[in-house]
């Protein structure tokens, strides 16, 4: 009976919820937002602080020791006898160094405390009856805390643990060197509206310790400084590792939105909120766009113009295709975009950036820029693309990819997918050797099948008022490009169907060598005119990848600096410049 | 194999001998009763299954496919979706730790679908799998994402077995379907977790129980994006385990004798802060005997290389005691 009333009751409750059950532990949204500081992933920070020039220093010191550990200091005589009875262990000494180069990695002791009872194992039984230490060092590259066990009394080592993915309690100048890095940085400072004070971050309950947090993407030491402003509270991520500030975030006080405010949370939330979920307008030396990150086709800017002219109608970049020559049908088709709630396999950390173009000494024009990450790069089968927009003064542009390695193996080809669907209607010619040849139709083309003028154009798209020549990379761009052999298609734009313009699908498979990458879906059996109409050119750089040393392309490594891991990077770009035409 | 049987209803009782105006007085109290024990029920603050099933996991009846015996696979052979090579295969485990699979099947239906979650079977050795995107949708095209197919146990043959109606229209930001399935043999019940129609803003996402013996859809939990599943018999009745999808949190529900949906769900355990992430989500939920076992990973509701995949493991051991879940071991940093 019991049980039939139950179920009538919960009948009930699913009448009363549409059919189902309601979950009352359904998550709630977070709201605020914060900033990312902008930087390239696991590259040293720029911060200029005197504290972070004092501390490189003891860190170089401490690498060149015989002994490769930075050993804490302002410890009385016992912990001095701990710590170096811990430091002298070789089982205490087993990830001091680099395997395949010998080079010293950076390793520091956090604390020496005494021996708890809770520390009792059988290992370190013998702490029961003798007075016991416990050293912790942290290691700095591979994120590994390692605790050794030490016994004063006799002045023996007694047991060691490691614990990977783990960080022990920061020592007191660590927390200082936290505090100093966030109350200097200029994203704190913008977000709180002035210069905090150092113990505005103390927390009320401790006194002493900061949040903990972390860097799950970069797998390096990271607290959180927190700043209370009214009702609501400011954290500041700070990279001990790279002695950086990774960004900060506004939460509800005693609340954090829904989960723990960590890198990831921070970035994921940022570049959600800034730049997925809404619109950007940006105008600078006479051009004017909009631009925002999609779900899977990268940074798309739309509604360009040029001195009040009307340039693109949206220009982004769909698919990454990567195949492996060694492995046939090997590869992937990845999408990025962004972080959360998306399509993209390779995200943004954080939002697109604007820097200048410089040409010798002078400001030619502007790049936006946008970059892509797996969390994990470099290592292999990580990946990490870049996209580009650059606007110069003179009316040139151009869409750019780029990739940063590591890929799967040594024998990849990248092929990027770029839409460029051009403002009002156009006709689409190639340069025969003699004359431009309009096109009628859609249709596609390779790149090393075409002829150039003395200029270096191959392509010329012109409408009424004017046009540009398309000048595909040759190695000319002064980027480390060497050349795009791109397939190069055109498609009518139909504004009655979508063949394209919102978020697309991955578009076509990752390993195919010809132009079947995915646009030639778009030119129909019988190819539609495109003379005199609104067009979409469609760009496919083919890029191989080359780790031979000495010639790296479409690669990178990480390389040991100052003990811990750096990215060395072998950028390669492709991308076709836009030139303009003079007017008819 | 250990064997565990539902108990049966109590026996038969004598038959009473009342007069129509005593039959009234019986039936009004009885009103009266079921009345009190509706409000009292309801003022609880959560429903109480019948424990009527031995408390454990619920995997007891669970067989090899009866094709694979056939083509001379045993008990040790193994049921993958995880390989490189896309849909379900069976192999035998390599000689050596580092060595490849050796007798490597794929019947030609089973990469129809695409790339596939985890396969589980039935007390029949029939398969379930659903579709799991992993770097590119191109093989898994959202419109299948909710489908769940069925390998024949005597054929081999993989066909759709049931379309899951999504509880919202598809998001394209959104490229999953079907994250999680888990079979209990006490109730013949296939359990599957959709997150299909959940967006950023709506967590619209439910799970379902599918009866294998209709094939039809018999109780949803609603407004929940589940990952990993699986059902275990507790000392106060059946509940079926998940991983929450947006919280680092396993939580159960409890299930009638049935194995319907019967009350509120509660956190059983909390990875928050643990492991390598320290934001994970319970991608597998295992129970064998009194242990469970949950894999946590970085989940985002976006595609991720599976190079990029770190995992976890939990290990927790069920109190009788307490109806409640211990980690073996200190999980934390």
């Amino acid at each position: 009976m019991k049980l039939a009333l139950t179920r009538l009751i919960a009948a009930a409750i699913i009448l009363a919820a549409c059919g189902g059950l309601p979950n009352p532990l359904s998550t709630p949204t977070p709201d605020s937002v914060g900033g990312v500081a902008p930087r390239s992933p696991l590259s040293p920070g720029q911060v200029d602080l005197p504290a972070l020039q004092t501390r490189a220093t003891q860190v170089q010191e401490a690498l060149a020791q015989t002994i490769p550990i930075l050993l804490l200091t302002d410890i009385d005589a016992t912990q001095a006898l701990a710590q170096e009875i811990a430091i002298r262990d070789p089982r205490f000494q087993e990830d001091l160094y680099a395997p395949q180069t010998s080079e010293p990695l950076r390793n520091e002791i956090f604390g020496v405390y005494p021996a708890r009872e809770s520390d009792l194992t059988e290992a370190t039984m013998r702490c029961a009856v003798a007075k016991c230490y416990r050293v912790e060092m942290y290691n700095y590259p591979y994120n590994l805390t390692t605790i050794a066990f030490v016994d004063v009394d006799n002045r023996q080592f007694v047991a060691v643990n490691k614990f990977p993915e783990a960080q022990p309690d920061i020592p007191p100048h660590l927390v200082e060197l936290a505090l100093q890095i966030a109350t200097n940085a200029p994203e704190v400072i913008d977000a709180l509206g002035f210069k905090p004070e150092s113990d505005m971050a103390l927390m009320e309950s401790t006194k002493t310790a900061l949040n903990r947090t972390r860097c799950q993407r970069s797998r390096h030491l990271c607290v959180a400084p927190t700043f209370v402003a009214g009702e609501r509270a400011l954290w500041a991520i700070v990279d001990l590792t790279e002695g950086a500030l990774v960004g900060v975030r506004w939460t509800e006080v005693g609340g954090t939105g829904g989960g723990a405010v960590t890198e990831r949370s921070l970035q994921n939330d940022v570049v959600t909120a800034m730049y997925c979920e809404r619109t950007t307008s940006f105008e600078r030396d006479g051009w004017q766009m909009d631009y925002m990150l999609t779900s899977s086709d990268g940074l798309r800017v739309s509604n360009v113009r040029y001195n009040e002219s009307p340039v693109l109608e949206s220009a982004k970049l769909l698919d990454w295709h990567v195949s492996y020559s060694t492995n046939e049908g090997f590869g992937y088709s990845d999408a990025v975009g962004c972080p959360v709630f998306s399509q993209a396999a390779v995200v943004a950390f954080q939002g697109p950036t604007i820097e200048d173009i410089r040409e010798g000494d002078r400001v030619a024009g502007f790049a936006l820029e946008q970059k892509f990450w797996s969390a994990l790069w470099p290592l292999p089968c990580n990946y990490y693309y870049e996209q580009r927009f650059e606007f110069y003064n003179d009316g040139r542009f151009r869409a750019v990819a780029g990739n940063v390695g590591r890929g799967c193996g040594d024998a990849g080809t990248y092929r990027p997918v770029m839409r460029i669907a051009l403002a009002g209607e156009n006709t689409f010619a190639d340069w025969n050797g003699s004359s431009w040849l309009d096109w009628p139709t859609e249709r596609w083309w390779l790149q090393s099948e075409s002829q150039y003028t003395s200029e270096g154009y191959q392509y010329r798209v012109q409408s009424q008022t004017g046009g540009y020549y398309i000048e595909p990379g040759r190695g000319q761009f002064d980027d480390g490009g060497r050349g795009d052999n791109a397939y190069v298609y055109v498609t009518r734009h139909n504004q009655n169907q979508d063949e394209g313009d919102s978020d697309i699908v991955t578009i076509g498979p990752c390993c195919n060598a010809s132009y079947e990458q995915g646009p030639e879906k778009f030119i129909n059996s019988s190819p539609e005119s495109i003379a005199g109409s609104e067009i979409v050119i469609w760009y496919v750089p083919q890029i191989k990848l080359d780790n031979t040393p000495g010639q790296e392309y479409c690669w990178a490594e990480a390389v040991l600096a100052d003990g811990v891991y750096v990215a060395k990077e072998y950028p390669c770009y492709a991308g076709p410049m836009f030139v303009p035409m003079a007017a008819p | 194999m250990s064997k565990k049987h539902q108990r049966r209803p109590a026996s038969s009782r004598p038959a009473l001998t009342l007069s129509p105006r005593g039959w009234a007085i019986v039936a009004i109290l009885a009103a009266a009763a079921t009345i009190g024990l509706v409000v009292w029920l309801a003022r609880q603050p959560e429903s109480i299954t019948p424990t009527s099933f031995a408390v454990g996991d619920v995997a007891y009846c669970r067989i090899s496919p009866q094709f694979a015996k056939a083509m001379g696979y045993t008990e040790s052979s193994i049921l993958s979706t995880a390989s490189r090579q896309k849909g379900l295969v069976i192999f035998d485990p390599p000689a050596s730790a580092d060595g490849e699979p050796v007798n490597v099947y794929q019947h030609p239906t089973w990469d129809d679908a695409g790339y596939l979650s985890a396969p589980v079977t039935d007390k029949f050795g029939n398969i379930y799998v659903a579709p799991s995107p992993r770097v590119s949708l191109l093989d898994n095209p959202p419109e299948q994402q909710n489908t769940i197919y069925k390998v024949d146990t005597e054929a081999g043959v993989m066909a759709e077995l049931i379309k899951l109606p999504a509880a919202a229209p598809l998001s394209p930001d959104n490229p999953f379907g079907i994250l999680g399935l888990a079979y209990d043999c006490d109730t013949h019940s296939l359990y599957a977790s959709s997150v299909a129609g959940s967006t950023r803003t709506k967590e619209a996402g439910r799970i379902i129980r599918i009866d294998l013996s209709t094939r039809e859809i018999a109780s949803q939990f609603e407004n929940t994006d589940a990952f990993g599943l699986d059902v275990f018999n507790g000392t106060t009745g059946k509940r079926l385990y998940f991983g929450a999808a947006r919280a680092s949190e396993v939580r159960s529900v409890p299930l009638d004798a049935k194995g319907d949906f019967t009350g509120k769900p509660r956190v059983e355990f909390s990875m928050a802060g643990l492991g390598a992430e320290g934001d994970e989500k319970a991608r597998r939920i295992i129970f064998n005997s009194a242990t469970m076992l949950v894999r946590g990973m970085e989940f985002e509701f976006n595609l991720i290389a599976t190079s990029e995949r770190q995992q976890t493991e939990y290990q927790l051991r069920y109190d009788t005691s307490l109806d409640a879940w211990k980690p073996l071991q200190n999980y934390g940093p």
